[in-house]
């Protein structure tokens, strides 16, 4: 076929490799129960939140890694992990000008361009950005005109001083410090994050988006996003991310709860772009992420967007619980591994109340040496009557030395709810490339319109100022192929 | 009932390969070390095994029962060469064996070691012993039997194997079954598990591992109707040779937990695997389907299509795995799983898996899960059809498809009569 394409792709470089000389104020390496309490001392933090800490911490130390992923890497030594870094910039900014000029250039090369955003604020469609730079929260903005909405969007730790009483109700309800070693990790030594609360039926007007960047050599990030969508509310929201290349692996563990109160709709849109290692598999970030959503009250929607094209490893399963009768639970995936990267992700669909409805939709692409997995779960329960789950996964190989693989779990408890599952693995059909030909496309052009063709379904649900990113990230992943 | 039944000691096999004898020992260490797979194993999640069953007397095996003389009525009515095996003992006086020079050779494993210890080297290649189940049965088999199809023999009757149970003893049997299939040979093969006044619960762990050879044309089909209290694990693994075709059929119809392992390894170009089955557990009944299509070479077809109907409180799992290896070009490897609930205590679990290293193949597998179609129940219900009658019918058409798989009519006949059967005990 289109070798020449295929090895072009495999051959494209990580744009967002390098690293800013922000001063960073970082910690020793090692963890132990006095890094949880010198974590939290930092912050400034709440009796109740330390005690939070140290309960995730205990309850660590009891878990041992969980082995079962379909990913191979060294063991991960966690005393040699710096378990907080942050810029050093102490003083309240007020304005644009008082941010570390390097700062400002870190953003501008990511694309996000703190200043403009300023500059246009009032302009419909505009983004709300909090920027977390190693787990620390830099800088959050738009948060005034959100305010006079009601709608409470900042850092984790400004939330925690600010509205403990939300952050008491609903930290660790989604995913408790118990569930998984990862989050218990995370719940121990996260040093930031987001925090987003929408008010009763309010419809947040504007993109809110979090951005996070490692720096830091030998740092780990945990981060943890709490988004609340109360009765009524509704919310968009993308993350994205990037790091610098090092030959070192760098630890991800962050976690991400999502509550929707009845009829509340979340929109969670990530486009995860960690680097993710050389050509020869050196170095990258391990992306061991929890996300789940619960969809509490009735008619509520939480739907997960995700173009995963970073990470030496990826292992995440954005998942919704949808409780409430009549919820709506959704993922949209595409996870594009190349080189050596590593991937296994998909989601859980827990279907507890009557009438509830999930979709899923899966595309893999895999290229190089890499492997790319999809694993699932979609568990109707005893009581989810006439729920209704409809899941499609399918693979593309751009390689005779990658692997694409599909393990779906679907366990259905009662008569009247109806499962359908359905998963492809092909490479791009010589036909399919012959037909483009015919109509007078080169072979480069051909593939890229079968590429978008077949990543459309998930593309199609990216917010619009994120669709267009994505399709970016995308062609960087995927160099030469995609137009 | 008594229980008069008395166990003959533990037969010690005599003339093993040296080869294996050693991986007996081996298999030994294995189980000791792990045991049964429990539901904390990937494999065996879904599977609630009675702890019980397991503990059934390994002492040895009950005397040879003397054949009901109901048998027959049980029985599928074709012409056939009929194997009865008893207890996991053939006995060959009710048997109707073919004569040696027709090509066709069975016999039990015990005779065989003796009569053809050449043939008995191709034992314990082909099943994996990291399975609890598999190294318990190689470290412990007993007995089993033996089919040899030689070279360009296309065997004119199928061969209808009756795997009887029965009798008032306890007891956990380990039986080891090999297929040989000739280059270019032809064979039928119909394999039906049922119980007759079984009095007591048995364990019936079960290996048969099959040689297929080059452009040769095999079957398999495997009739499940144990009753309450017969346990199965099946484990039925399959070689397949250059351009060979095989086709595994497997109904489960009645058991109290019945876990069927089908593995087929195409390892020669061009081979073409099948594997079809319906399952419909009821209340106190889990059927368990566990299927691989191992692609080794490239150029290979598998199929796969298991339908399930879960009535009462019953509960049926399906885990089929297609894996394509790195070079395996060219496969093509279908597998559909289709579902029917239709009682809201019933569960069923399905798990369709791809795992592919290769890039120029075409795979797929879809599952569903879900109920009768209500509109063709109304059509059915308009046109003076009653509910229950509509029903059956609908779940006839529904599990067809796969019954229509078996060659023989006389065998298509009697699973539906059974299946219909079974959904009037509902």
């Amino acid at each position: 076929m289109s070798q020449e394409i295929i090895d072009e792709v495999i051959a494209s470089d990580y744009k967002y490799g390098w690293s800013s000389d922000i001063e960073t104020e970082t910690i020793k390496k090692g963890l132990t129960e006095d890094t949880v309490r010198l974590i939290s001392s930092k912050k400034n933090e709440p009796g109740w939140m330390l005690e939070f800490r140290l309960k995730a911490f205990r309850h660590w130390l009891k878990m041992t890694e969980p082995t079962w992923p379909n990913v191979q890497y060294p063991k991960i030594d966690f005393q040699n992990i710096i378990y907080y870094a942050a810029p050093k910039q102490k003083i309240e900014l007020e304005n644009l000008d008082q941010v570390d000029p390097e700062l400002i250039k870190t953003f501008e090369k990511l694309g996000i361009s703190l200043e403009e955003q300023k500059r246009l604020s009032g302009v419909r469609s505009n983004i709300a950005v909090d920027a977390v730079i190693d787990s620390v929260s830099v800088k959050t903005t738009f948060k005034e005109t959100l305010y006079e909405k009601g709608i409470i969007f900042c850092s984790f730790s400004e939330a925690v001083q600010e509205h403990p009483d939300l952050i008491q109700k609903y930290l660790g309800t989604v995913v408790p410090y118990t569930d998984n070693f990862y989050a218990a990790l995370n719940a121990a030594v996260f040093s930031d994050g987001s925090f987003c609360y929408i008010p009763k039926g309010v419809r947040c007007p504007m993109e809110l988006s979090t951005y996070f960047r490692i720096n830091s050599a030998g740092t780990g990030q945990f981060e943890r996003t709490l988004l609340i969508a109360d009765e009524g509310a509704y919310v968009s929201y993308l993350e994205g991310c990037t790091a610098p290349m090092r030959d070192e692996n760098q630890l991800h563990a962050a976690v991400v709860e999502l509550v929707a109160h009845k009829e509340g709709e979340i929109k969670y849109s990530t486009v995860q772009n960690w680097y993710p290692g050389d050509k020869e598999g050196k170095g990258g970030i391990y992306n061991f992420v929890t996300k789940r959503g619960i969809c509490l009250g009735e008619r509520s929607k939480i739907s997960w967007t995700q173009v995963e094209t970073g990470s030496a490893i990826t292992w995440k399963y954005p998942s919704v619980i949808l409780k409430g009768d009549y919820s709506v639970g959704e993922f949209y995936s595409v996870a594009v591994t190349n080189n050596y990267q590593q991937a296994d992700t998909g989601t859980k669909m827990l279907h507890i109340g009557k009438n509830t409805k999930s979709t899923i939709v899966s595309k893999g692409i895999s290229g190089g040496h890499s492997n790319n997995s999809y694993r699932g779960l979609v568990r109707i329960g005893k009581k989810a009557e006439n729920s209704r789950n409809f899941s499609q996964c399918d693979s593309l190989l751009l390689g005779d030395k990658c692997g694409a693989h599909t393990f779906p779990y679907i366990e259905v408890n009662n008569k009247s709810s109806k499962v359908e599952h359905e998963a492809t693995t092909s490479k791009i059909g010589e036909d399919q490339i012959f037909y483009c030909k015919q109509r007078g496309l080169d072979n480069e052009k051909a593939v890229a319109l079968i590429v978008n063709g077949y990543c459309r379904d998930v593309l199609n649900q990216l917010p619009m100022e994120f669709a267009v990113e994505a399709q970016k990230l995308l062609s960087i992943s995927l160099e030469g192929s995609v137009g | 009932m008594t229980t008069t039944a008395e166990l003959l000691p533990k037969t010690t096999l005599q003339n093993l390969p040296e080869f294996l004898v050693r991986l007996r020992e081996t298999s030994q260490k294995i189980f000791d070390s792990k045991g049964f797979p429990g539901n904390k194993s990937e494999e065996y999640k879904y599977l609630s095994l009675d702890t019980a069953a397991l503990r059934l007397s390994l002492d040895g095996l009950p005397k040879l029962q003397p054949t009901p003389k109901n048998l027959s009525k049980s029985l599928i009515s074709f012409n056939a060469y009929i194997v009865v095996v008893v207890n996991g003992v053939l006995d060959i006086e009710n048997s109707k064996l073919p004569i040696s020079e027709s090509g066709v050779w069975v016999d039990s494993l015990k005779n065989t070691l003796h009569t053809k210890p050449e043939f008995a080297k191709e034992i314990g290649h082909l099943a994996d012993i990291s399975d609890g189940f598999v190294a318990k049965n190689t470290a412990e088999f007993t007995d089993g039997w033996v089919l040899k199809i030689d070279k360009n023999v296309k065997v004119s009757k199928p061969i209808y194997l009756v795997n009887l149970c029965t009798g008032d003893a306890s007891f956990f049997q380990n039986t080891r079954n090999l297929i040989h299939v000739g280059n270019n040979a032809e064979v039928d093969i119909y394999k039906h598990t049922l119980s007759l006044d079984l009095n007591s619960e048995i364990f019936q762990n079960g290996v048969t591992e099959v040689y297929v050879g080059e452009n040769s044309t095999a079957t398999f089909s495997q009739i499940q109707e144990g009753g309450e209290n017969l346990n199965s694990v099946n484990y039925f693994v399959a070689n397949q040779a250059a351009n060979s075709v095989l086709t595994h059929n497997i109904f489960t119809l009645s058991g109290k937990v019945v876990r069927n392992n089908t593995q087929l390894v195409l390892a020669g170009k061009g081979a073409e695997g099948n594997m079809n089955g319906v399952f419909i557990p009821s209340s106190g009944e889990t059927f368990d389907n566990h299927t691989l299509a191992d692609h080794r070479v490239a150029h290979c077809n598998s199929n796969e299509l298991y339908k399930g109907v879960a009535l009462g409180k019953g509960s049926g799992v399906f885990n089929g795995k297609i894996f394509v290896r790195k070079d395996a070009q060219k496969t093509n490897a279908y597998q559909s799983n289709k579902n029917i609930l239709l009682s809201d205590d019933a569960n069923i679990y399905t798990k369709p898996q791809l795992e592919i290293y290769a890039d120029d193949v075409k795979c797929s597998h879809g599952s569903t899960t879900g109920q009768l179609d209500e509109k063709a129940m109304f059509y059915m219900q308009a046109r003076g059809i009653g509910q229950d009658a509509a029903r059956k019918l609908l779940v006839k058409a529904f599990s067809g498809e796969a019954v229509n798989m078996v060659k023989n009519e006389a065998v298509r006949e009697f699973l539906e009569a059974a299946i219909d059967r079974k959904l009037n005990n509902d």
